[in-house]
């Protein structure tokens, strides 16, 4: 008997698999990234510690390359071969106008929100986007985004979301996010 | 070899490697435990829980033993678990222990707090509970717990790979008048089959007694089994 709850507390947990959205980030070396991401990167004479990722998720592979720079935190996403895709810059305040029309939008959606994280996010061709490192607005140059993760209440329990406002402040997207679970953490 | 698993090696030998055996009680076991949590609705959920203890090995002090399993206790619990924040909840419930000749009742009352930061999750548990037992005093404890989890790989622990959790927890008992403080160090390999069901792998020692100086160090080789239904 005491063999059988063992061998149970082994084999039992590795049988009972989930179905669950397919989605996977890893580290991978310099000699991983594609060479298009890495001239990009070498071009716009960043010198600060690159972390480079993989992302895969059911939309395919993505490259992501992680930096402090200016006392900022960019992220710059490549698709698979290296063509650069979008640049994000976490922020810390926003343009009163912006941030007036948002409260706004987010008022109408929420009882009550707190902003946990904004995020500048910028796409457009490689060679404007290689601006972004040289000059601090390119917002008239390329197509730029605000991604806010938000705490909102919509009704009693706070949920997390993650919102996307054009460069004006209008709300486009709202997704919310499903944390991990924390069971082995709580209990 | 990452950073992580570097500190994770040392703690399990700083671990083993101290000479407790000369001035203290030492004991050796088996802790497994089964921890299945259901959500009941946005707001409630239930914890069902199942841990036993087996010891392979009980020394009292300056003495030696063999090693020899024997069947130690089996505590049976069930929580149920309020979120009253993003990522808090208050949580009560009632654990009874059964042991060869005797069973005690546990009433327990938790706060949790889990916080990410970054490429790793903090959390915190605030815990007190009774123990009432009709052979023994009623033991009165108040405990900290803080843990960390962290990816071996990337900045998010995806599904099919490895992790490291560190707790470290402080225990206040009171019994019969008589203060104790029990220090618990937890390293642990967890590996994430998927986001509902976890499996982990490491030491619980624990450190006891040792301010009525008759320190008693506990080793257990802790095996858990996390599973959200």
């Amino acid at each position: 008997m005491k063999l059988f709850i063992s061998l149970a507390f082994i084999t039992l947990p590795l049988a009972i698999l989930a179905q669950q959205k397919f989605e996977r980030e890893d580290r991978i070396k310099d000699a991983s990234v594609p060479a298009q991401a890495l001239a990009f990167i070498d071009s716009t004479k960043v010198d600060s510690r690159i972390k480079w990722y993989q992302e895969e998720s059911h939309l395919g592979i993505t490259i992501e390359a992680k930096f402090k720079y200016k006392k900022s935190r960019y992220s710059i996403e490549f698709d698979s071969t290296g063509i650069i895709q979008d640049i994000e810059i976490e922020i810390k305040t926003l343009p009163k106008a912006v941030l007036e029309r948002m409260n706004k939008e987010l008022d109408s959606v929420f009882n009550k929100y707190k902003f946990q994280k904004i995020q500048l996010h910028y796409n457009g061709s490689e060679a404007v986007l290689a601006g972004v490192f040289e000059q601090e607005d390119m917002s008239n140059r390329l197509n730029t985004y605000y991604e806010i993760i938000i705490k909102g209440w919509e009704l009693k329990t706070p949920k997390l979301y993650e919102i996307t406002f054009d460069d004006e402040g209008h709300l486009i997207k709202k997704i919310h996010i499903i944390q991990r679970n924390s069971d082995n953490l709580e209990y | 070899m990452s950073t992580n698993l570097i500190i994770f090696l040392s703690a399990l030998l700083v671990l083993f490697t101290n000479d407790i055996k000369s001035q203290s009680q030492r004991r050796i076991g088996t802790l497994p435990s089964i921890n299945v949590n259901k959500k009941l609705n946005d707001a409630w959920e239930l914890n069902f829980k199942i841990e036993s203890r087996q010891f392979l090995l009980q020394e009292e002090a300056g003495e030696d033993d063999d090693l020899q399993f024997k069947y130690a206790l089996t505590d049976f619990s069930i929580l149920s678990a309020r979120k009253v924040g993003l990522n808090s909840k208050i949580i009560g419930g009632y654990l009874i222990r059964i042991e060869p000749d005797e069973a005690a009742h546990r009433f327990i009352q938790q706060f949790t707090l889990v916080q990410k930061i970054r490429n790793y999750r903090l959390a915190h548990r605030l815990a007190m509970d009774q123990t009432i037992n009709k052979d023994e005093p009623s033991e009165f404890r108040f405990r900290y717990r803080i843990g960390m989890e962290f990816s071996l790989n990337g900045e998010t622990i995806n599904n099919k790979e490895f992790y490291l959790k560190l707790n470290n927890e402080y225990l206040n008992s009171i019994q019969e008048a008589v203060y104790d403080l029990e220090v618990r160090m937890i390293p642990l390999i967890g590996y994430n089959i998927t986001d509902t069901n976890k499996l982990e792998f490491g030491i619980d020692y624990r450190i006891d007694s040792f301010i009525q100086k008759n320190t008693r160090n506990t080793f257990w080789i802790n095996i858990n089994w996390y599973l959200r239904i």
